[in-house]
């Protein structure tokens, strides 16, 4: 059997994976420094990375917690995550090293959860830092393999000699098997486009038909989880969100049928109702703010309420607007409202943030901001619990750049009783 | 003429009120002496390592507070009074099984010890935050202390989330040793 060795690049140097430890599921995966028992920083993504609902790790290879040790720190970025998934599935077919493998694998990206591969930045300067150690093992007689998103592939070969072998891959699929192993068959119906969200619906609403009877005829109270149901409760009312998700993942991986239907009942009747509500009770008007870019037809656009799918048209230079927002709660709220351009599809910016607490009635205005057609994103988010707890998941539904990370997200905020609007602008398109 | 050396009582009394005034100065000496500027903790430098000692000097000090009675009971009212939560002395003798996650409760928080399965003596100590307490204002904790063998220990705690922070520790490091100590209490700041 071949055994590979894999680098993960930084911009400072490859980082060698020495040892893959599969955990007990209480710990947090962590990755470690060799011999230094020192969790790097970027340990707590890892764990994300790794752990479900989020992660893909557990998905693919089955236990959801793991210490790796390696050579050198990685301290930021998700670029690690194409190379230790490509690790987690050698460790699962018992191919991996770190001493003397046939195979040595350098491989950069991100990966979403349908097991996709996203691009990274900074490719030039890892070749960089890492040539030496590439070239050394070359001299070696090892093979190396560098792996990368396919839109990173140009950039790649621009910057190594024409005889290194570099492969540009979309899909973890497509990763695997550029070194030649198959990915871990539990994965591969999960890996199937689109299936997951349109096909499992009338599964689940059988399923939960099935649960309304059986929570009838069992003397109803014997599975159903009150105490947990009742922190859960108590955990949304503090604004716990964080909480409350560790109480409902906890229960959903305790694989009691009738506890994960009566969670599912909390859910949504509940949170994804509240949430709903207090999305429908945002009114957003935008207002043009006269100044040097005025236009007439800015001005026209003055006190027009936005909803989803009708977003007044914009001249090219752009209006200088400013955004009222009322909410038809009858409760005290806190509002966030943002703008993102996506110009650059890998880095979106965010234009303006603001937030504020109104009671019932009252609005906000935000500080005006320049707004264009060309893909600004508006999102706004109302709860009426502290945003401690879900203002993290805001900045990252903002900083997404895949349509699969917006979605988690929106889920994480809508599954705990957020709710959130968002909406486009984006060029209006004329056919001849 | 004869001289009567036999004292009178009052002389006794004298010698004896002074050997008592000697022996008194001598044991509250150290205490009345005006402090030098290498032996005085001052209460803000207390405060401040209360905080988390930052440095290798923030460390010195905690050490020095370790040999000092009275900056020790100071220290220790000041973490009682500020810290955000605290673990008190447990009832019984934790379990001493290095394979067994091994554990120890409070109303604030409970610790676990677990040991990697890498059987490299490492040990993953896990704080978790208990339901009923402020959650959001301990989850700002950063510093774990422990009081264990008339010493102060201090370990920087990685940011709480999901009211649970974990922290890797060697076998024999002295947070390992505290933690078995039934009599160790745990604060954190």
């Amino acid at each position: 059997m071949n055994l590979h060795k894999i680098f993960i690049p930084t911009t400072r140097h490859a980082v060698q994976l020495l040892s893959i430890t599969t955990e007990d599921p209480e710990i947090r995966s962590v990755i470690c420094l060799n011999d230094s028992f020192q969790a790097l920083p970027i340990s707590a993504d890892y764990d994300q990375f790794v752990r479900r609902p989020t992660g893909i790790i557990e998905k693919l290879v089955g236990p959801g917690a793991y210490r790796i040790d390696v050579s050198a720190p990685i301290t930021q970025g998700d670029s690690w995550q194409l190379g230790l998934c490509l690790a987690h599935i050698m460790h699962h077919h018992d191919t991996f090293t770190a001493t003397d493998g046939e195979l040595v694998i350098w491989a950069t990206g991100t990966v979403d959860t349908q097991f996709g591969v996203n691009p990274v930045e900074h490719i030039a300067a890892k070749v960089a830092a890492s040539r030496e150690l590439l070239e050394a093992e070359m001299a070696a007689g090892k093979k190396v393999v560098l792996i990368t998103a396919a839109e990173n592939l140009a950039t790649l070969r621009d910057h190594i000699p024409e005889e290194w072998t570099a492969f540009g891959v979309s899909s973890m699929a497509d990763a695997c098997a550029a070194i030649g192993i198959s990915m871990p068959l539990a994965s591969a119906s999960k890996s199937l486009p689109q299936e997951s969200a349109a096909a499992r619906r009338p599964g689940r609403a059988t399923m939960y038909l099935m649960g309304i009877l059986a929570v009838a005829t069992l003397s109803v109270g014997l599975n159903i989880p009150y105490q947990s149901l009742r922190d859960s409760y108590r955990y949304e009312k503090a604004g716990e969100l964080r909480a409350l998700r560790m109480e409902m993942r906890t229960v959903s991986r305790q694989k009691n049928w009738v506890a994960t239907n009566a969670y599912y009942f909390f859910e949504v009747f509940y949170l994804l109702n509240k949430s709903k509500r207090l999305e429908e009770s945002l009114s957003i008007a935008v207002q043009s703010f006269g100044d040097a870019v005025s236009d007439p037809q800015c001005d026209a656009i003055a006190t027009s309420t936005i909803t989803k799918g009708s977003l007044p048209l914009l001249p090219d230079k752009g209006c200088n607007v400013t955004f009222a927002v009322t909410s038809g709660t009858k409760t005290d709220v806190r509002i966030w409202l943002a703008l993102v351009t996506h110009k650059d599809a890998n880095a979106p910016a965010v234009l303006m943030k603001h937030g504020a607490d109104i009671k019932a009635g009252q609005r906000f205005v935000t500080p005006a901001a320049t707004i264009h057609n060309e893909t600004t994103r508006l999102v706004a988010v109302i709860s009426d619990r502290s945003d401690r707890a879900w203002l993290g998941w805001l900045d990252n539904l903002l900083a997404a750049t895949s349509a699969e990370r917006m979605e988690l997200e929106i889920d994480r905020l809508t599954s705990t009783g957020v709710g959130v609007f968002q909406t486009n602008w984006q060029p209006y398109i004329e056919i001849d | 003429m004869m001289v009567d050396n036999k004292p009178v009582p009052d002389h006794e009394k004298i010698v004896a009120a002074f050997e008592m005034l000697v022996s008194a100065q001598n044991a509250v000496g150290h205490v009345l002496a005006p402090p030098t500027a290498q032996d005085h903790i001052s209460t803000r430098d207390l405060l401040r390592i209360a905080k988390g000692p930052k440095n290798e000097a923030d460390q010195a000090l905690l050490a020095r507070v370790n040999g000092d009675f009275v900056a020790r009971r100071q220290f220790r009212a000041i973490l009682q009074s500020q810290s955000l939560a605290s673990q008190p002395q447990q009832a019984a003798a934790a379990s001493i099984q290095d394979d067994a996650p091994q554990w120890r409760s409070g109303d604030a928080f409970d610790l676990n010890l677990i040991a990697s399965s890498k059987n490299d003596g490492v040990f993953y100590l896990q704080l978790t935050l208990n339901g009923d307490q402020d959650r959001d204002g301990i989850s700002q904790a950063e510093v774990l202390f422990a009081e264990s063998q008339r010493r102060f220990l201090s370990l920087p705690l990685p940011k709480i989330m999901d009211g649970m922070a974990q922290l890797m520790i060697k076998q024999g490091h002295p947070m390992w040793d505290a933690f078995h100590d039934p009599e160790a209490e745990f604060f954190i700041r």
